[in-house]
């Protein structure tokens, strides 16, 4: 069996949620340095020439929901980044409960190749029904991160809406469920 | 930190901010230059008007902006045909300018800003937004080239 040479390089939710908020808080120590220029007729870089302080304060909400949303991408990757290592190690390890007898059979069939959703997910799901709520508000969530992860060239129906704080919870959830650390 | 003790800095915020520029001598040179700039869009259009091609029409309204008590300016739209273009006053607390007027068309928005030559009087300029900023003064051909870009396509 060839197996995966992990790197290490995984990203946990603890970290990507402080990535989030030091990137916010210089988001708005520069939106501060901005309206600071305006109200003291500075000058500034060229994309703020002539905005007034709505066109400011526009600009950067759209730069925060951008951030909201690449931070959301990373969040739901490094969940997969951690339901898949969990997979590989359990695959690796030959232990014997249930849910690893299953996930050898799939990696028999399917090696690094199984589906999250289809496949890792679904035997979780069958095997610890008490995760089913989690699992499902994850595969929920997973439409946003398939829009973000495709373009978002099509308009998502996603059924409810998501924000970083949701999304975070729904990842955190579903980790501490399936009782897998990072 | 007390409630009352936030909104007290929060005041002398303000009043240091308000008080680094003139906003008096900033909201006169603000005025005159929007009166200019109408007086020499009606210049340009006086014919256009006598042939009665083109009718000009104002609405009032009320900016509101920091620093100063909320005020009257004027929308002016130029009529022609089924097709109106409107000069919106945007303010005077705009980035690096004196002041912005959006030419505002159902093809586009072009924006106008009072701008200070190092040397020399208040002038304004048109912007053209490209992935850098231009500017070049507004005379008679650039207004006329603006109008073209903001106004219908015709066929």
């Amino acid at each position: 069996m060839t197996k995966v040479a992990f790197s290490g390089e995984e990203q946990s939710l603890a970290f990507i949620r402080q990535w989030y908020e030091d990137i916010q808080a210089a988001l708005n120590g520069y939106q501060r340095d901005i309206l600071n220029a305006l109200f003291q007729g500075k000058s500034v870089n060229e994309p703020f020439l002539f905005m007034t302080k709505e066109n400011v304060l526009d600009y950067f909400a759209k730069q925060k929901t951008e951030l909201e949303h690449l931070v959301s991408l990373n969040m739901m990757a490094s969940v997969e980044a951690a339901i898949r290592i969990d997979y590989l190690k359990r695959v690796y390890a030959r232990k014997k409960e249930s849910v690893s007898r299953r996930f050898r059979e799939l990696h028999k069939e399917k090696g690094v190749r199984a589906s999250l959703e289809d496949d890792i997910l679904k035997i979780w799901k069958q095997e610890l029904p008490s995760c089913k709520t989690a699992i499902d508000n994850f595969q929920n969530a997973s439409k946003l991160r398939h829009w973000l992860a495709h373009g978002r060239y099509w308009t998502p129906k996603l059924g409810r809406n998501y924000n970083l704080n949701t999304i975070f919870e729904i990842a955190e959830h579903l980790l501490n469920e399936l009782q897998i650390s990072q | 930190m007390e409630l009352e003790t936030f909104f007290r800095h929060k005041k002398a915020r303000y009043e240091n901010q308000r008080v680094t520029i003139n906003r008096e001598e900033q909201q006169k040179i603000w005025l005159t230059g929007l009166n200019q700039l109408y007086a020499e869009i009606n210049d340009w259009l006086s014919v256009p008007i006598q042939e009665q091609i083109v009718i000009v029409s104002y609405e009032e309204t009320t900016l509101v902006e920091d620093f100063v008590n909320p005020y009257l300016v004027k929308n002016l739209c130029i009529n022609v045909g089924t097709e109106s273009v409107i000069l919106k006053p945007m303010g005077m607390n705009v980035l690096c300018a004196a002041g912005r007027v959006d030419m505002v068309g159902e093809e586009g928005i072009i924006m106008l800003v009072l701008l200070k030559p190092e040397t020399g009087e208040y002038q304004w300029h048109i912007v053209i937004r490209t992935t850098h900023n231009q500017y070049f003064p507004l005379v008679k051909e650039s207004f006329t080239d603006a109008l073209a870009q903001v106004m219908r396509k015709d066929d």
